[in-house]
């Protein structure tokens, strides 16, 4: 099953996710997928995983780290499928990065990596773009990189988990206007979503509806005004986003 | 004195808050920040996110976590925002607050700033806001405020709000800048240097001249989460 929030008629309501993300509201009646907003499915705690592929980190240049690079994600940065995001002006690299997001289903407290999974209510997806001109050393990467307003696209929905056979088996990918640009496979995490589970609750109780971003794999690329870009995770779904001009983003403002 | 009550701070999701915006702090570490891994000092505001799970109140106990280095506390001037600030310049970010609170932001001993801080400061309950949100009306001169860290009745810590590295209309410019802030957000705006060891036991005050004073007890994580 697939669970979603979304905004239809003023209204914001959890819905059921159909195929070809047919909406199925309370009342019964179904929508298409363009007929409503689609919102952040959750709004809990966002934990992000730094280098969390080993491709990713020698693509960077960093080695693979012996410990999570962990950072927290303003809740504020947050939208829904099918939205858009602002490039800023006069800056030179912003990149998408695809990740598989475990949301948490109940409090989670000094759990064990054993017992993990069973704190896992599904799984969505989040483009958890940076802005790499606004890099500094200080407590990296800093908000400005990875918290700007409309920068974390997230959802479309959450599936539950028993839907996913295998979360550390899925395809990832990244298409921009229709081009594979990034491509790899869960299963090269360097820090597995029990892991991370056991790892983050022993010092933090995850709350249901806390989400872990669990990183991404090499393959980045600037991306533009006009740009569409798609992230697919197998079994799990895909996420659409579109870029905008900080100047058309502030015109649609007033 | 009009004080707002602190249930408006009872939906606090996120605090922002400042690192090393204390103008002695930064002195203390400058041949440090010229070397690997910074490079340079910092060319903009530091700023950390103290996430849902670490957020509690005035008068609550705060966790000691088993096997640890170190507690130690970090009292905060706060901001409290009125209306939607989205691109805010210096000279109308005061509109902007709606008043001030006190914040301690209980952390371990950190040591380093390279990465972001989560596992000294994220633990459950290590973000202490309140009492009261003072409003900014009441308050003649935000940088002009005593902050005094007492522990078991002794005064620990002296400091001064005119003390700070980016002045609160200066850390209002740079955040909206990328960020929009919304009406109820919290900005804790700086730490003094030299933060204070505590102990299983202490009850630490935070005192801000005009602002009030936020108590918080630390207790073992047996007592902490009653198992």
């Amino acid at each position: 099953m697939k669970h979603a929030l979304i905004e239809f008629d003023g209204l914001v309501q959890n819905v059921t996710v159909h195929e070809d993300n047919k909406v199925l509201l309370a009342n019964g009646i179904k929508l298409a997928e363009d007929q409503v907003i689609w919102l952040p499915p959750k709004h809990g705690t966002v934990i992000a995983l730094g280098l969390n592929y080993a491709d990713h980190a020698s693509e960077l240049e960093f080695k693979a780290p012996e410990e999570p690079l962990i950072f927290i994600k303003s809740a504020t940065s947050f939208i829904g499928h099918r939205q858009q995001t602002f490039r800023p002006a006069n800056i030179e690299y912003m990149h998408y990065e695809a990740e598989l997001v475990a949301v948490i289903g109940k409090t989670a407290r000094k759990v064990s990596r054993d017992d993990a999974m069973e704190y896992v209510q599904g799984y969505t997806l989040c483009n958890d773009y940076a802005i790499r001109d606004y890099l500094e050393n200080y407590y990296r990467p800093n908000l400005r990189v990875k918290s700007h307003d409309t920068l974390s696209p997230i959802g479309p929905y959450i599936i539950d988990r028993d839907d996913v056979e295998d979360p550390h088996k899925l395809e990832l990918r990244t298409l921009v206007n229709g081009e594979v640009r990034q491509e790899g496979s869960t299963a090269d995490m360097i820090f597995s979503i029990p892991f991370l589970i056991e790892y983050l609750s022993a010092f933090m109780t995850l709350q249901p509806g806390d989400m872990i971003s669990t990183g991404t794999p090499k393959g980045l690329s600037d991306v533009q005004p006009g740009d569409e870009v798609v992230i697919e995770i197998e079994q799990v779904g895909s996420l659409t986003n579109y870029i905008i001009s900080e100047e058309d983003y502030f015109k649609g403002q007033l | 004195m009009s004080l707002q009550n602190s249930n408006e701070l009872a939906n606090v999701r996120e605090v922002i808050c400042v690192a090393l915006n204390y103008i002695g702090h930064v002195e203390e570490r400058e041949d440090e920040f010229d070397k690997a891994p910074y490079k340079e000092p910092p060319k903009t505001p530091v700023l950390f996110i103290k996430p849902h799970n670490t957020i509690t109140y005035d008068d609550c106990n705060v966790l000691y976590p088993d096997d640890v280095p170190g507690v130690q506390s970090g009292p905060s001037l706060a901001i409290v925002i009125g209306k939607k600030a989205c691109r805010v310049t210096e000279t109308e970010a005061m509109d902007y607050i709606q008043g001030y609170t006190i914040f301690n932001d209980f952390s371990l001993p950190e040591k380093s700033y390279f990465r972001p801080a989560i596992t000294s400061k994220c633990y459950d309950s290590f973000g202490a806001l309140g009492p009261v949100i003072v409003n900014k009306e009441n308050i003649e001169d935000p940088h002009n405020l005593e902050i005094k860290t007492i522990v078991n009745g002794e005064v620990r810590q002296e400091a001064h709000t005119d003390e700070l590295v980016w002045s609160i209309p200066a850390l209002i410019e740079f955040i909206t800048s990328f960020k929009t802030l919304y009406p109820g957000e919290v900005i804790a705006t700086g730490f003094p240097a030299g933060r204070i060891d505590l102990v299983v036991g202490d009850e630490v005050n935070i005192e801000i001249e005009s602002i009030g004073c936020l108590s918080n007890k630390l207790v073992s994580e047996k007592e902490f989460y009653g198992v």
